[in-house]
């Protein structure tokens, strides 16, 4: 990181605040989780452990009744497992960005490599090519995105009890997103496919362990992939 | 559930994390992703954060009953609609925020 050249520092800088952006989403989420995990049966300690470790609010938040339930160890970790299946996704997204790199920079990278990570990663390199910007705007959004995650968690873990929940503050976290899914949906095969995944994920949202997001995105996939074709298609004809 | 228990599974968990999240890039130079799977993967996202919020906005907390008249659904359309008109997200939070607590209020 100390050979960096001034322009990727600064485009680590840039990373930062790609992620900071979303620093709301990202904080009234952790804050939830966090309070979810000093609610449950976990102790402090536990609680502040899984938040450092684990670092992945959908698994910890599923497994937070299992273990409150008692459930054998094996349930858990095949609940985490199929929770976490869209990340193997979005690892493959990342791939081809960062294969030239020593085994624990790829360790490090795929562990910091969340949600709004990816999400964000791919929308500002959407194609690969050669580009000394991917490892330190990388680096800058994830690095943002852990330490407002903790902060936001271990507040969450303290401050449990303190807000009534009725003021519904995970749900400012959802709007946040909400501003940060539309400009992604900036041509036709983007909007028909988002909107393929919202009827699925509407739909399938009885499956258990999340499974509706892995349905989504396969569906979205295929949804976008036939427009693109037929979009080329018609082009083609005229 | 024992304190040595509750630590495996903290442990475990985190394996998970750090094997789902890596899987490619820990497989590394061995495997090559073809141009169109690549193609296919930038649909994934927009889809996922689909896949959380709709949820949310159209089932009441933890049911799949189709609900109309709830604050999460009116916030949410009201949140879309500041997003459109500034462009911020700061706006499009408040609002939808704002839009949320006045309808809950109502209801309540």
């Amino acid at each position: 990181m100390l050979a960096w050249s001034a322009e990727q520092k600064k485009t680590m800088r840039d990373g930062s605040k790609t992620m900071s952006k979303a620093g709301f989403a990202i904080f009234t989420w952790a804050l939830v989780t966090g309070m979810a995990m000093a609610e449950s049966s976990l102790t402090t300690w536990q609680a502040i452990g899984m938040s450092f470790l684990v670092y992945a609010g959908s698994a910890q938040l599923a497994a937070l009744p299992l273990i409150a339930g008692d459930f054998p160890l094996w349930t858990i970790f095949v609940t985490a497992i199929i929770v976490n299946l869209r990340f193997i996704i979005f690892s493959a997204g990342i791939q081809p960005y960062f294969k030239n790199k020593a085994f624990w920079k790829r360790s490090v990278l795929g562990y910091l490599n969340g949600d709004l990570n990816f999400a964000l990663f791919m929308s500002r390199f959407p194609k690969y090519q050669k580009d000394p910007s991917h490892l330190p705007f990388f680096l800058g959004m994830s690095l943002t995105n852990w330490s407002i995650w903790q902060i936001g968690s271990l507040m969450g873990i303290f401050l449990a009890g303190a807000v009534p929940d009725t003021w519904g503050l995970g749900f400012a976290g959802t709007l946040a997103l909400i501003a940060i899914l539309l400009p992604m949906l900036d041509h036709l095969s983007a909007r028909l496919a988002a909107l393929s995944a919202l009827l699925v994920a509407l739909l399938a949202n009885d499956l258990p362990y999340k499974l509706s997001i892995v349905l989504a995105v396969v569906v979205a996939i295929l949804v976008g992939i036939m427009c693109d074709r037929f979009i080329k298609k018609e082009r083609g004809a005229t | 559930m024992s304190s040595f228990e509750v630590w495996a599974v903290i442990l475990g968990l985190t394996v998970i994390t750090f094997i789902t999240r890596g899987f490619f890039l820990l497989v590394g130079e061995r495997m090559e992703l073809s141009e169109t799977l690549q193609n296919a993967l930038r649909y994934a996202p927009a889809a996922a954060l689909v896949a959380i919020i709709g949820p949310e906005m159209f089932f009441a907390q933890g049911s799949s009953e189709l609900e109309i008249n709830s604050p999460y659904l009116w916030g949410g359309i009201c949140s879309i609609l500041a997003f459109w008109l500034s462009r911020s997200m700061l706006l499009t939070i408040i609002l939808g925020m704002v839009a949320f607590t006045a309808i809950r209020l109502v209801l309540a």
